[in-house]
């Protein structure tokens, strides 16, 4: 975490403390409730000066991995999404909206063809146009260029400009959520200017969007201060709400907040340390419990750790762990308990509860299983990670009462994804994502990323299968029945829906909606 | 003097040298390269390969070394993986930051100093024992939790300073000066204590010495003894010490500007460590190195100038 | 880091004494050293004893009591996983104790080792030694660190290790300095001759003579460390959860500041007591080490009383039943008793006397200028009618230079060395006369050219160091002449000065008191000089003012036994520059004075009488005084 932000570790930089690249794909696959506290406010503080010409003062408490859209993740979005417009919007309700595209469909009924209607008109910043050959270009780049959505793009056998706006998609493979990858929330849907792409160093210093704004390189200082100015081109320009947007870099939460009660900045997105503070500082304070945190057990054949090829010993892990007390210790009353990587009033949610407290639940399953002295359970997790540090902390005095002793190791944030197939387990801290997404990252064979041991399930992958070319009801169904899948499992030990916050002045109106995602940057407003 | 200042200026090229070539061998030894950390997990072997190749990490160390240590000679310290960023024109960019703070922080520190070692060695014992005590408990507690409770009063509980960030010089001096209070207050208390025991040693040494009782015995009043020969002799010693006063402030950046957000170059190093971003790193540990050495010459030659006996001979 | 750099570079600059035997039983017994080594010792007892004396484990949590403040079931509180502080605390020792002591063993090895085989070997290996130690102390610990550690990953054993490397040149170089000075001494150089092996020397003989250095630099190292240590772990890296360590307790208070800023306290007093304490040890290990024989002394104090009021007199200084005591160990010591001396305008007065027997203290006692803790305990001196022991400081101020001026014994020492001489003098213009700067200068010029300069200018530019021993004394004299005083004290003013230029300086001061009617009181111990300046002197012994008198009568005829001596041991053209040594015993030291007559011990007239109670003045003829009471058996007194 906070690899950019040059900081001190006594301030979690991202919201729920994951690890920089884990948050990553925890924004990449952001959903979630939303709970919203003061939000919506009326009337301004006086100051006056915010309106279309007025300046929007963002604080961030990590710099961006990177201001390119291919490159940055979900941490880096604030500092992007200014200048950056995708084709989807996905808006603050959780519906998608036409932007640079102006509609899309899939041509038959198994997912596997597609096609995007372009709005006419858009240039981009450096006055290219952006047309079927660019978005195209932009496609083709994600896909092959090793960037974080190319595992969901994978499958994209071909993209064809059938006319100067209109691009059509064929897939190998099922792919159900291509306008969900097209919107900012996945990434994908960012375009860059073809310039931009066939000079990708460029692309991490300057922005080539069709966005609201442009990074103005002479006012920005890298992991310091970034600053956005109108883009002259942007194809809405009565959209736009601020003459200019500040985005500071604030690694220490509790400065931020003062930051943020001293009006030096409109809005931050934080962490639960602060967010009593600011609640009683009467901040508005916007929550989204999204990011599952706990362990994964990542070795299910036992390679490293014999007992965990026992699903009765990964089960009995579960029943160890007091999910209701650690949320409430962890996260006050912003976190919620779960048992699976799903959430509430999302895909896949199930409302039967599986794995209660049960201490002897749990050693009558390690001691059937031959493993009555319990076993040493070693588990990586990267460093500057203080929640989810603190998490297995806890959850390793709770292992301890049914003998299980867990070694925590931490690596430096270079050595963490190298070392995930050196340890049986590790931490797990990624954001709840439609389950297509999150089966590409985690626990299907092929899985990119999160799956070191290439484990598989043949019941999991056969109802992927299946759900990849299903749509609504159906879809929902298979869904529901992988989650159930890996839950019996028991390849995961989630414990908490962890928070992600965003807290703002009276000056701001973020749009912020109760049971979604956080909303971008660009559809903020002055308020009153 | 002169052929002392080149012996000097020749071991610092060597020095400049061997540090930027330990990191490069250093690195030969690392697990995990950079193109992982840009990566993330996300990727196939094919990306990996790319990106290796773009990054030119799939050659020996000697010849990326040499590669380097060329374009570093042009001024060129390479582009960071991680940010994209040119290493050069980020550390001159931060560099204003860095040395704001530590400027200012020495000579506050100099000037704090210099009067609680005068104030020591000229009152009694009772003023030198509170300077002691107050000088040395700014020594002893880590200077990263001085700045956290310092944030904490000020700017938490009681928001009477900005805790976090810097504005530039040019942008507005009474802003530049107001962001700097908090970081420069807790290098100063970091620094202090040594100066003053210096000063008050070298003052106590200079104030017994004959000459005093000579300008005391005819009339020279007790203020300019103080302040016009002894200080003045003492400021020769002096000019050592804020040299290394000067080079321990600029490592307690590394934990200053953590704490205060300042995008200076202490903070870069943490963030490049943390990020496994070994151009940067490795620019700012040969930037470091130089400030280092020119610090260094830069006593020498004050020493110098200060000291009539090196300076008219 | 900075302190530790810093005193080391300190420790080069100031060589110190290497005689340590027992500078730790002498840390003991300082109250701060017993105090600091105490602490420490208690940190690792603690942290060694933490599985005993801890109420909880380290990592003992408890959900429902997170971050609490200090209650009877857990004294420092508890954190964000309700885990007791004080316990995480003690544990914490262990982490943080260990680090620093392999920073400090690699340090101090290495640092040894080095050091030893450079002062000791000296040679090339010396000059290799001293090329790498300029190299690697520009070398910046903390980014370098970091840079290690960007490296290797997660591993606080490296980064001490590298710590310990990396501050071990500052400390070889003291390490080399006492080596240095110890390899020339006797002892070892006659190991060597004998053939003794060089590893057995160096260890045996060289190695405990400077361990009091290397253990000043080992506290040091320690509390550097333990900063280092915490340092690094606060910023994350080594950390190694759930245990831990004090740097990331700092850190995980930091996270929750908002919530319980208390957590702050614990670990940072902890932590800050911990390298204060190293850093105080290491400060009284260096004052024991090299301050052994200063011992605490007890100041004199002059009287409550003011002096009482002397008969009127004409003369310009009157001094009066003057005793003059400085510190000594119990009680203060006199060192000047029962004086009584004059000088009348334009007079020149000659005191004379072997060294140690308090001339120059007197000569300082006229103008106030005693040393600290030294006070006249008793009599008066009346200047021009004022009393000068009972005056504020502002007004005894005022007197000198203008009314009292004094010139000292070492020209070379007595001029700043960083200032001009011209601006010696003009700062003392400017001070008694005031005036525009173009007069200020044109005085200078004028008072360079009164001590003779032939080119006043160039002269004026020139520093101290680029004068002769006799152009800084005619310097200092200009000097004392600014003023326009009326009394000028000159102590021993040729004495370390060529022979040729004592004439000059001499011939310089007569002219000055003649032309300027200017009273002189000429401190020396040689009596030729004495004798071609004075018409009158006063003659000291151990304190006392042992005869007085007309120089023409009273060399001729001394009317005490010690003037008598004096005048004998001199060859009868004495050469100048030597003591007067001949005269069988020693002066008796200040505060073991005998009751009677103080030269009693070297006198071969002395008698019971002598010895039995002190000696009153008697008066031999007009204008002479002895303190003799066999004055009358001296050639001086018979006549």
């Amino acid at each position: 975490m906070n690899a950019h932000g040059g900081a001190p570790r006594q301030a979690p930089s991202t919201p729920t403390g994951l690890s920089r690249r884990t948050f990553t794909v925890g924004v990449l696959m952001t959903a979630g409730g939303l709970a919203l506290e003061g939000c919506k406010y009326g009337g301004g503080d006086g100051g006056g000066a915010k309106g279309s010409s007025g300046t929007l003062d963002v604080g961030e408490t990590a710099g961006p991995t990177s201001i390119d859209p291919t490159k940055g993740g979900g941490e880096s979005k604030t500092f992007f999404e200014p200048a950056y417009d995708p084709l989807i919007y996905l808006a603050a309700d959780g519906s998608l909206k036409p932007r640079l595209a102006t509609s899309w469909r899939y041509l038959d009924g198994a997912n596997r063809s597609f096609e995007m209607t372009l709005r006419k008109g858009v240039h981009f910043s450096d006055g290219a146009p952006l047309n079927a050959a660019a978005v195209k270009t932009n496609i083709e780049y994600a896909k092959t260029a090793g960037t974080q959505v190319s595992p969901f793009m994978a499958t994209i056998s071909n993209v064809t400009a059938v006319d100067d706006h209109t691009v059509r998609l064929a897939l190998s493979e099922s792919h159900p959520l291509l306008p969900l990858l097209f919107s900012q929330q996945y990434f994908a849907g960012n375009m860059i200017s073809p310039k931009g792409i066939a000079t990708p160093a460029q692309l991490a210093k300057q922005t080539f969007g069709a966005g609201q704004y442009v990074l103005s390189s002479a006012q920005t200082t890298t992991g310091d201060h970034y600053t956005y100015l109108k883009n002259t081109k942007y194809w809405q320009p009565d959209q736009v709400q601020y003459g200019k947007v500040v985005v500071k870099v604030l690694p220490n939460e509790n400065t931020a907040l003062a930051a943020l009660k001293t009006g030096q900045i409109d809005a931050v997105h934080g962490s639960y340390a602060i967010a009593q503070a600011a609640k009683s500082a009467n901040l508005g304070v916007a929550a989204s419990p999204s990011i599952v945190m706990g362990i994964q057990l990542n070795d299910r054949d036992g390679k490293l750790s014999k007992p965990l090829a026992d699903v009765r010993v990964r089960r009995a892990l579960n029943f160890a762990v007091d999910r209701e007390k650690l949320t409430k210790a962890l996260f006050g009353t912003y976190g919620v308990a779960t048992e699976q990587p799903a959430a509430p009033g999302q895909d896949g949610y199930s409302d039967t509860n599986v794995y209660r407290y049960d201490p002897a639940e749990a050693k009558h399953l390690l001691s059937s299983a031959g493993y009555a002295g319990g076993f040493t359970l070693p588990v990586v997790i990267s460093s500057g990670n203080p929640y989810g540090t603190n998490l297995l902390q806890a959850m390793g005095e709770q292992f301890g009462a049914i003998g299980v002793k867990l070694s925590i190791q931490t690596k430096g944030q270079a050595q963490f994804f190298p070392s995930l197939d050196k340890y049986p387990a590790s931490i797990m801290g990624w954001g709840v994502a439609p389950i297509y997404f999150m089966g590409r990252n985690l626990w299907l064979r092929d899985a990119v990323g999160m799956n070191p041991f290439k484990s598989s399930d043949p019941t999991v992958e056969r109802l992927d299968k299946q759900a990849t070319a299903a749509n609504g009801d159906a879809r929902a169904s298979l869904d529901r029945q992988i989650v159930r899948r890996l839950v019996d499992l028991a390849w995961f030990v989630p414990v908490v829906l962890s928070p992600q916050f965003l807290f703002t002045r009276t000056t701001v109106d973020s749009g912020a909606e109760k049971g979604q995602a956080l909303p971008s940057v660009y559809a903020w407003q002055p308020a009153g | 003097m002169w052929r002392f200042l080149s012996r000097r200026l020749l071991v610092s090229v060597a020095l400049v040298f061997v540090v930027s070539f330990l990191t490069f061998l250093l690195q030969a030894v690392t697990p995990g390269d950079t193109a992982r950390v840009i990566l993330g997990y996300n990727y196939t072997p094919e990306a990996y390969r790319h990106l290796r190749a773009e990054l030119g990490l799939d050659q020996p160390v000697l010849v990326q070394y040499w590669h380097w240590l060329v374009n570093a000679l042009h001024g060129n310290l390479g582009i960071s993986p991680i940010s994209g960023n040119d290493v050069s024109a980020e550390i001159v960019k931060r560099l204003p930051v860095t040395l704001s703070l530590v400027v200012l922080a020495t000579l506050v520190t100099a000037l704090v100093g210099v009067g609680l070692g005068v104030l020591g060695a000229v009152r009694g014992r009772a003023t030198a024992r509170a300077v002691d005590v107050l000088s040395l408990a700014g020594y002893a507690l880590p200077n990263f939790w001085l700045a956290l409770v310092l944030v904490t009063i000020f700017a938490v509980a009681v928001p009477l300073l900005p805790a976090t960030g810097y504005v530039p010089l040019a942008t507005s001096p009474g802003r530049w000066l107001v962001y700097l209070i908090l970081p420069v207050t807790t290098l100063v208390l970091q620094g202090v204590a040594v100066f003053a025991r210096h000063t008050r040693d070298s003052m106590r040494d200079v104030l017994s010495r004959d000459f005093v009782t000579m300008l005391r015995a005819n009339g020279i009043p007790e203020r300019s003894i103080v302040f016009r020969h002894a200080l003045r002799n003492a400021a020769i010693p002096a000019v050592t010490v804020a040299g290394l006063t000067f080079i321990g402030l600029l490592s307690g950046t590394v934990f200053i500007e953590s704490v205060f957000a300042m995008p200076g170059l202490g903070g870069l190093a943490v963030q490049a460590t943390t990020t496994h971003d070994l151009p940067t790193i490795q620019g700012v540990v040969v930037v470091f190195t130089v400030i280092v050495v020119l610090v260094n010459l830069a006593v020498d030659l004050a020493y110098g100038w200060l000291n009539p006996k090196v300076r008219v001979s | 880091m900075t302190t530790l750099e810093e005193s080391a570079a300190a420790e080069v600059a100031q060589p110190r004494s290497t005689r340590t035997r027992g500078a730790w039983r002498a840390a003991v017994l300082r109250p701060l050293g017993l105090v600091s080594l105490s602490y420490l010792a208690l940190l690792v007892v603690c942290s060694v004893l933490a599985p005993v004396i801890a109420g909880y484990t380290p990592t003992e949590t408890d959900l429902s009591h997170i971050l609490s403040l200090p209650t009877v079931a857990h004294p420092l509180g508890t954190d964000a996983l309700g885990r007791d502080v004080a316990s995480r605390l003690l544990y914490g020792g262990r982490t943080s104790l260990v680090d620093a002591a392999i920073a400090v063993g690699v340090g101090m090895t290495v640092a040894v080792c080095a050091g030893l085989l450079a002062g000791y070997f000296g040679g090339w290996v010396d000059r290799a030694f001293t090329w790498l130690v300029d190299v690697m102390l520009a070398i910046p610990v903390i980014v370098t660190l970091l840079a290690i550690l960007a490296v290797v990953g997660n591993h606080m054993s490296v980064a001490m290790i590298a710590l310990g490397i990396l501050v071990s040149p500052g400390i070889a170089r003291v390490v080399r300095g006492a080596t240095l000075a110890v390899r020339h001494e006797l002892y070892i150089a006659a190991a060597r001759v004998t053939g003794l092996p060089h590893r057995y020397v160096v260890v045996r003989h060289v190695l405990p003579r400077v361990a009091g250095p290397v253990l000043v630099q080992a506290s040091l190292l320690a509390g550097g460390a333990l900063l280092m240590d915490a340092g690094l772990s606060y910023l994350g890296l080594g950390a190694r959860p759930p245990a831990p360590t004090w740097g990331n307790m700092i850190s995980e208070a930091a996270g929750v500041i908002d919530r319980q800023p208390w957590l702050l306290v614990p670990p940072g007093v902890v932590l800050g007591l911990a390298i204060l304490a190293f850093g105080l040890l290491g400060d009284v290990l260096r004052d024991t080490s090299a301050e052994r024989t200063r011992r605490r002394t007890t100041p004199a104090r002059p009287p409550r009383t003011a002096p009482p009021p002397t008969e009127p007199t004409t003369a310009l200084l009157s001094a009066r039943g003057v005793t003059v005591a400085v510190p000594g160990p119990d009680r203060p010591v006199r060192v000047v008793e029962n004086l009584d001396l004059d000088i009348d305008p334009g007079e020149c007065v000659g005191l004379v006397g072997e060294t140690g027997c308090g001339k120059t203290i007197t000569g300082r006692a006229l103008l106030g200028l005693l040393p600290p803790g030294a006070a006249v305990t008793a009599g008066g001196i009346r200047f021009d009618g004022t009393e000068l022991t009972t005056l504020s400081r502002s007004r005894l101020g005022a007197l000198r230079g203008s009314q009292i001026a004094m010139v000292f014994q070492d020209p070379g020492t007595s001029l700043d060395p960083v200032v001009t001489a011209g601006a010696h003098i003009a700062e003392l213009v400017r001070r008694h006369h005031g005036g525009s700067r173009a007069q200020v200068r044109a005085r200078t010029r004028e008072l360079l050219g009164a001590v003779d300069f032939a080119e006043p200018d160039l002269v004026a530019a020139r520093y101290p160091h680029q004068l002769s021993g006799g152009m800084a004394q005619r310097v200092a004299i200009a000097m004392a002449l600014a003023g326009e005083p009326r009394l000028l004290i000159a102590d021993e003013p040729t004495t370390a000065l060529d022979v040729t230029v004592q004439a000059e300086i001499l011939d310089l001061l007569r002219n000055l008191q003649r032309e300027r009617a200017m009273a002189i009181l000429l401190i020396s111990h040689d009596l030729r000089v004495i004798a071609t300046m004075c018409r009158r002197a006063y003659v000291m012994y151990a304190g006392h003012v042992v005869e007085s008198g007309d120089v023409a009568g009273m060399f001729r005829h001394p009317a005490h036994p010690y003037t008598d001596g004096l005048l004998a041991s001199a060859p009868r053209r004495a050469r100048p520059g030597e003591d007067l040594t001949a005269i069988a015993g020693t002066v008796p030291a200040p505060g073991s004075w005998p009751v009677g007559c103080h030269f009693a011990a070297r006198c071969e007239l002395a008698t019971d009488e002598c010895r039995a109670a002190p000696i009153p003045l008697a008066r031999p003829r007009a204008r002479r005084r002895t303190r003799c009471l066999h004055y009358d058996e001296l050639p001086g007194g018979r006549a």
